[in-house]
This record gives C-alpha cells, structure tokens and sequence, in this order.
C-alpha cells in the first residue's frame, strides 16, 4: 500500500466515525428532550373520583380542626338540612389509584402531571389541609407531583374569578338560613358563583335549583335539594372536606348567651335580647368582646364582612329575625305578614310601637328608603345581590351594571317597577320578581335592616351607585336596635350605647364595647385577667382554654382555665376544594421513551442541555 | 454663616428633594402595576367605568402631563383611595393613624436617647471595666430579640403577672382605656393624646394614655437605644483619644468638665445621624409592636395594603415614608450645624 492511500483510507474511515457520532448525537438529544403534551385532568370523572377518594377526611378533622368539624356531605350543611343516607366518600387510596390509572389509560393525564393545589394565606387550616391532599396523592405514585401555592386573598380571588386556578380551597359562610343560598353558589351553572368559576353546568341540577327556588312546600324542597346534592356528589367536581364547628370562649360571669349560626358576631348578638353580668363582676353594666379585624362599613348598604355585621344587627332591626337560638322566623319590626296565593307578594304589618333611637316612629316609608336605597347603591362586592335579585325590578337594575356611575333612567325604571310599596304608615308590601321561598330569612340578614331615612338625608343624600360616605361611618347611629354606636376609632375600637328609645325589652348593658386585638397572645391574656368579657378565639388554640386528652377520648369540652367556659357548636360553614372542570387545561412535558441501547448518547446529551426526566425501556 | 441662614437655606433646598420625592413614587406608581389601580374601587368595574377613571385622573395623557396632574393632586390632598381602610381617602387614613405613630415614636427615641447617651458615654469612660461589659450585653440584648417576642414577654409579665399577684401594673394594650375614655371624653386637637390631654386639662386621661405608652415604646426604643449606646461608645473613644482632650487633661481640668463640656459635643455627631435615621425609620410605622399592642397606627394600615393589594395605599405610605425621612435628614443636618459650627460655613 502506498503512503497517500493509506492516509486517504484513514481519512474516510475518521469522516465515517464523525458522521456516525453526529447522527447518534442528534438522535440522543431528539430523545432527550421532552415533547409537551396537554390534557384536561379534571373534565375525567374518574380523575376526580380518585381525588375525592385521596383526600383522608379524618386525619383532617381529628388532627387539623382538632376534632371541631365533621365531614361535609355536599353543599347543605347538615345542621341546616339532615341528610344522613347522603353516599359520602371517603379516604380509600387504593380506590383512588384505581381511578387515576383508569383516567390515566383514557388519556385524561400524562406521567409527570403537575398539579398546583391554592389556598388563601393566613388561612392555617386550608394550608394543612392543601399539604394533607399533597402527601395522599404522592404517596399513590400515579404520575401527578403536586405544588401547594399559597395566594394573598386579593390575588387568589382575582385568579379564581378569571378560572386560571385548577383546584383551590374556599369556604362558604350562610347569608341565609336556607338551602337555596348554598345550593345556587355551588350547585347552579348559571348564576352560581363557584359553579361558573369551575365551569360545572349540569342543566337538570339548574333546573332543580330554579323550581326548589320557587316551590312554597317545604316537604317537596327538601326532595328537590336532596336531588341536587345526590349529583353534586356523583358528579364529585368537589371535594366536601369539613363543616367546622363554632368556637366561643367568655369569662363564666357572663349570663344567658346563647348561639345562632345566623348571627354575624355570635359572641356579642345575645347582647340585644337578654344577655347580661353576673353583678359581682368587674364593670357589671359593660359587656367588652376582644376580637381580630375591623368593620369596613356602618352602612347596612354595603358592609358585607362580620365584625360591621356584629355592630349593625345590634344597633339596628329588620322586619322579621331569627328566634334566639333557632332558625324559625319570627317577627321583629313587622308583627304579622300576608303571602299571596301566587306567592309574589308579601304584605308586612309593622309594629305601631316600633321606633327610631331619636324617639321618631319606624313607618313604612322608612323601610322603603332602605330597602330601595341598598337596591339602588348596587355595590357589586355588597350584600346587595341577595335581595335585587328577587325584588321586581331589581334583577333588570342590578344586570345594568351602574357603579359609580348615577344611571337615572335605571333608577327610575326601578322605582316605577313598584318592588316596595308603601300602603299605609304601618303597611308595606314587597312585590317579588318570580316566587321565591326564602324571602323571610333574606330579610333576617343585616343588609335588609331598616335605618333612619331623616338623619341618613340630614347628614348627606343618597347618590344610587355610589357608596354614601357619611352613612359608610355613621349609619349604625341612625337605627332601631336595642343599642346605638356613640364611637368608632378605626383598627381600635366601637363603643354601642344603650338606645334609651328602645321599644323593645330593654338590654342588660349599658355600654358595648368591640376591642381590636389581631394578636391571640393579648387576647388570651386579657380574658384570663378579667378584663375583658370574651373574646374571638380560632381552633388552633384551643387547646390553651379545654383539656386535650378529655376532648380527643370523651368529646367533651373540659375548661383548664378558672372562670373561662368554652363552648362548641355545629356552624352552618362550609369548606370545601374545588376542581376547576373545563378551564385546567394541563400543558407540560413528557419524556420521550427511547431504546435503552442509545443511553450512551441520550444520557450525555441530558447533561449537556440539562433536560431531565427522561425514561427509557429495554 | 449664620443659624438663620443656614437653616433658610436648608428649607430652600428642601423644594427639589421633595420634587425628586413626587417624582420617583410617580415613576413607581406606574411601574409598579397598573395606575388605575390606586383609584379603584371594587375589583368588579365594567370596561366603562374604568373608562371614567382613567379621563378622570388623566391616565391616557403623556407622562409628563400626567406628573403635572399627579402633583396638583398631591399638594390638593388628593392622595388616592385605600381601599384596604374601607375606601377612604389616603389623606384621612393618614391623618387617623399618623399621630398615633408619631406619639409612640417621640416616647420610643427619647426614651432611647435618655437611656442610650449616658449609657454609651459610661461604656466610653469606663472602657473595659464592669460596666461597660454590662452595657454591652444589654444593647446586644436589645438587637437580638425578636421585637415581637419581647412585646409579648412584657404583656405577659407587666400586665398579666403584676395582675394577677395584685401589684400594680402596665396596661394590656391600645392606647387608653375605653372605659376611662367614655367617662372623661377627650378633645382631639393634634390627635396625640398625651399631647391633647396635657391641653385640655384632663388628666385622668394624660395619666392612663402615659401608661399605655410606656411598654411599647421601650419594646420600640430597645433597637435603636442598641444603635445609639454603640455609636456614642464608639465616636467618644474616638475622640477621648484627641490631642485637644489630653491637652485639655494637662490643663488640670476636671474629668467631668473635659468628658461633657469638650469630648461629647464632638462625640454626638456620628450619633445625631443614627439618631436620625432611627427616628425615619421608626416613623415608617414598627408593624410588629404595633399588632401587639393595638395600637392603631401606620404599620398596621400599610401591612394590610400590602397584604390586600391596596395600591392607593402603599403608594400613599410610601410618599408618607419618603417625606419623613427628608424631613428627619433635614432636622438632623440642622442639629449637626448647632453642633459644629463648622459644617455651616462651608
């Protein structure tokens, strides 16, 4: 062989090698990079029935709320409506990787789904109970990894409301005392908020929904809401985790309090009707309640958060109110009422005896100031939504959208429509828009409470669609209720005073006062001192106030503190997470499966570019 | 030059910081987000009713239009809606929540400045011995723990112990009693109430709002009194180690006269500029003391903006924020001229 063409051989031969390790280089990084995929997880039944299956319920209630909750059943709560024989799920984590493999072999999910679970910061409960679905699920070894994110409450709203979120976990607290407020929000793909934000719209539910509305006989409601909840709970987009339990902790000189889940601030309403001290005790004539927050509003309007609904429902009245501690309707402002035989009108008698704390009569005029005024001001985050959605003409106002904006041939429309009519100084009649069965105890909740239409216009006149700024700080000082508000220093305290024009049974204190304390720590001192009479004390904690051992064994609640009682009662709150259904459209990356034999190229190529997760079969 | 002088133009110099002020937390408010966010308010707007908001305030106009409007507003008073305070007015929560600041923060650096001066000559004079040691460990002590966590050990002891054993005690929290309040109302005039009361004459008031001051502005003074006893310790080494002091020593003068009359004077400087930066600092609202005890100022109303995404008011506690330390900064400059005259002819 001569020199030139061994060289030249050799030069091939190195041409070839280089060509072969460029091919199987190129072929190592195409296997090596992932190709993305997108899938709807939660639009799978069987997706979502292995969700609620992977929840472990008990851990949850006996560890996180302590044992002060029950599992949920569906939307009702039970100690609004019993329904026992209700099919519950529960924690079964080999039933739930069954139904992930089965939505897994139909394609609803890929291996290497992630999951982001969303919660509200601040909220301990929902965290733990975000971190408790996190750890089932991983354990289950089914291809999901699961993130828990926690939001601040502005953003996660925002985010739910624009359905980017796939699961989060919210709570539902009642407005009023009747299925209709819990089956609408969870249950009706129309006008239901949550249901809209996870795109659930099952057209019978609606329509069960729209006739239990309407339906006057209490048996055949029933039925038709326990019809909605069978499919809530068959078509699980869901998961029912808990009813919590309400806590309450005061100093045992405190007399005759009693519970109503209804009441905004449970601790201090009774303070109205019967409630007093014990006269050994410190300062027997003033009740003080330590709690955490501040009101947002004093008008009946537009507040729609508890501490101002505390101080409005003991400062002001409503036409008719809940009996102590029941949920049956029973008169307050208006002694008696006739129901048309089509159920759309609703003629009140008011009390001839009812009175304003300046000494005027309560008249049917003012009752249509404040109804119509609430109608009118139409604060899309208020309260107002409840009762404009049932009033004639209100629906057609509300869908107008007028918010700070003074629409005035709405306005007119609306008060020409007639809803609320006065008949006589002592009569007025409310015309609704289409039957409605719980329009009592829509009227039992403190946006439907009455004030004074002449100090309300002396101070400054109604603008519909606008907040009115003097009645936002002094409109608990305008109402009927057994107490008035003298003061309020904002993020420090209200001071209520006894209404000395109270037509009702006079109260026992002469003062109320609302203190603002955040911290728990202060709290719990003051109570112990004896200088305050009962404060706002969360779940976490109360194991500081009640024996352990004696709760977790006997359920019962044993005080460790001298001269404190606590007490636990069954709330009419929901919690719940919930599955975004049509808007989770997972997008993420897959690996790509590759012949073990190009490993030596793929797994370099994976260093090199850093894409990881890769498989590879023999 | 002058004191007078000097102070006048100091006050004139202050109208371009307090330009430059405005315009950085312009330049924020519209970096920041979305500037139609510190007018609105409710999350639920239609498209037209931001439409509204925008003309209103001008949005859609050239950036510089728009920083001429956003100053008229400024010096109007209009400083934008805080949404997180049930929609009021910045302004007005301002004017609710400052004096209470301002009043906790007065109390807070005097109390670190009677404490921390004379404290950190003491550590200066007597280097190394006994009671320098001792004062160490107790600014050290006093930047260690946690704010929050000395706050709650005081409650605990100062008011639940001295309680219970029936010894008399520091009250809870807030920043007078509601009860003593309703029975001898107090006429707000400045809104601080030691301040108010000592006016009015009413002094169960003075009395019960001065016992209420008194634990947290030490949880408040004890970082800073830290701050302040370490500096003096410090610049006084610095100078007692001057010519001009031996020389004042071989003079045959009394330590007393040579420590307070020539090294201190010169020793203040470094510590009137911490001093100052304490105070700004302090006046931008100590959150955590404030949650503790109640007491209803700025801290707590710019944390819950901040938590509820409330531009109007971050961006109006902000400006707050911003001013003050201006304000101290000047102050501070002022004093240094009083104290060396020769800083005020250059």
């Amino acid at each position: 062989m001569t020199e030139k063409s061994k060289g030249s051989r050799l030069k091939i031969v190195a041409a070839i090698i280089l060509v072969i390790i460029v091919i199987l280089g190129a072929t190592g990084y195409y296997y090596s990079t992932p190709t993305t995929v997108t899938s709807q997880p939660f639009a799978n039944r069987d997706f979502r029935l292995g969700m609620v299956h992977a929840f472990d319920y008990k851990t949850f209630i006996d560890t996180i709320y302590n044992g002060f909750a029950i599992q949920g059943r569906g939307p009702i709560p039970q100690a609004l409506m019993a329904y026992p024989d209700l099919f519950q799920y529960s924690y079964d984590p080999e039933l739930a990787k069954t139904y992930f493999l089965k939505a897994k072999d139909a394609g609803a999910y890929f291996e290497g789904l992630p999951m982001t679970i969303y919660y509200n910061s601040g909220n301990e409960m929902r965290k733990q109970g975000s971190l408790l679905l996190k750890d089932s699920i991983e354990k289950l070894g089914v291809g999901i990894s699961v993130t828990v994110q926690e939001l601040d409450w502005p953003t996660f709203l925002a985010k739910i409301r624009a359905k980017e979120l796939p699961i989060y976990f919210v709570g539902w607290a009642p407005d009023y005392a009747d299925p209709d407020d819990y089956a609408i929000p969870f249950g009706h793909g129309k006008f239901g908020t949550y249901a809209i934000r996870i795109s659930y719209n099952n057209d019978t539910v609606n329509n069960w929904i729209d006739e239990a509305a309407r339906e006057l006989d209490p048996a055949k409601r029933v039925e038709l809401y326990k019809a909605v909840e069978r499919q809530l709970v068959t078509d699980a987009p869901y998961i029912w985790t808990a009813e919590p339990m309400t806590i309450e902790a005061h100093r045992d000189w405190v007399k005759d309090w009693y519970f109503n889940p209804m009441y905004s601030e449970w601790a201090t309403a009774p303070a109205g009707s019967g409630m007093y001290k014990d006269p050994s005790a410190p300062h027997p004539d003033t009740f003080i309640y330590s709690t955490i927050n501040d009101a947002d509003y004093m008008d009946p309007a537009c507040d729609y958060e508890t501490f101002g609904g505390g101080i409005i429902e003991l400062t002001t009245q409503r036409l008719v109110y809940y009996d102590r501690d029941t949920l049956n309707i029973v008169p307050q402002l208006a002694k008696s009422w006739d129901i048309s035989s089509d159920g759309l009108v609703y003629t009140f008698h008011l009390n001839e005896n009812a009175m304003f704390n300046d000494g005027s009569p309560l008249t049917a005029d003012a009752v249509k100031f404040s109804l119509d005024r609430l109608v009118l001001m139409n604060d899309p985050d208020g309260p107002a939504w409840m009762f404009s959605s049932i009033i004639k003409g209100g629906p057609e106002y509300m869908s107008a959208n007028t918010w700070q904006v003074t629409n005035q041939t709405e306005v007119d429309k609306y008060l020409a429509a007639g809803g609320v009519k006065v008949i006589d100084t002592h009569t007025v009649q409310l015309t609704l828009d289409h039957q409605y069965a719980a329009l009592l105890p829509v009227l039992a909740f403190t946006s439907q409470s009455i004030i004074n239409p002449s100090i309300v216009n002396a101070n400054e006149v109604d603008k519909p669609g606008f907040h009115n700024e003097w009645a936002s700080k002094h409109g608990t000082e305008a109402g009927s209720g057994p107490y008035k508000m003298v003061e309020w220093t904002p993020k420090q305290r209200v001071v209520l005073e006894r209404n000395k024009n109270y037509w009702g049974p006079a109260p026992k204190f002469e003062k109320v006062i609302f203190q603002e304390q955040d911290e728990y720590g202060p709290r719990q001192l003051a109570i112990m001192a004896g200088d305050v009479d009962s404060i706002y004390l969360p779940t976490t904690n109360i194991f500081d106030f009640v024996d352990k051992d004696a709760w977790t064994t006997q359920h019962k609640l044993v005080s460790t503190k001298p001269g404190i009682v606590v007490e636990a009662h069954p709330s009419l709150d929901v919690a719940g997470m919930q599955m975004n259904i049509a808007f989770w459209t997972a997008t993420y990356q897959v690996p790509k499966h590759f012949p073990g034999i190009l490993m030596p190229f793929v797994i370099p190529a994976i260093s090199v570019f850093g894409i990881r997760r890769n498989r590879w079969d023999e | 030059m002058k004191m007078r002088d000097y102070i006048a133009r100091r006050l004139l110099l202050l109208i371009p910081v307090l330009l430059g002020v405005t315009m950085i937390t312009f330049v924020l408010s519209h970096m920041a987000g979305d500037p139609v966010a510190v007018y609105v308010t409710s999350e639920k707007l239609s498209e037209a009713q931001i439409l509204k908001i925008v003309k209103a305030h001008h949005l859609d106009e050239p950036l510089y239009i728009q920083y001429w409007y956003y100053l008229s507003d400024l010096l109007h008073g209009d400083w934008g809606i805080s949404r997180s305070d049930g929609n009021r007015p910045v302004i007005e929560s301002i004017r609710s929540y400052f004096p209470a600041t301002l009043e906790l923060t007065m109390f807070a650096i005097a109390m670190s400045i009677i404490i921390g001066i004379p404290l950190g000559i003491v550590s200066a004079v007597r280097k190394d011995k006994a009671s320098d040691h001792a004062a160490r460990i107790f600014s050290l002590t006093g930047v260690s723990m946690p704010v929050f966590w000395l706050a709650l050990l005081m409650q605990y002891v100062f008011y639940y112990q001295f309680k219970t054993m029936n010894w008399p005690y520091l009250p809870l929290s807030g920043r007078v009693d509601s009860l003593l309040l309703a029975q001898y109302p107090l006429r707000q005039i400045t809104g601080l109430y030691i301040l108010d009361s000592l006016l009015t004459g009413n002094w169960p008031i003075f009395f019960d709002a001065f016992l209420h001051i008194i634990m947290p502005s030490f949880a408040l003074c004890y970082i800073s009194l830290a701050l302040i006893s370490r500096m003096m310790r410090s610049s006084m080494l610095e100078v007692l180690r001057q010519d001009y002091i031996t020389l004042a020593r071989s003079k045959g003068l009394r330590e007393r006269t040579v420590i307070y009359r020539h090294a201190l004077r010169n020793a203040l400087i470094p510590t009137v500029t911490v001093t100052g930066l304490a105070f700004g600092g302090l006046l931008a609202g100590a959150v955590l003391t404030e949650s503790v005890f109640s007491w209803p100022g700025v801290g707590r109303w710019s944390t819950l903006a901040i938590l509820r995404a409330d531009a109007g008011g971050i961006l109006g506690f902000t400006q707050l924020t911003a001013v003050i330390y201006v304000l101290a900064n000047l102050i501070v400059d002022v004093i240094y001229a009083a104290l060396d005259p020769r800083i005020r002819l250059e």
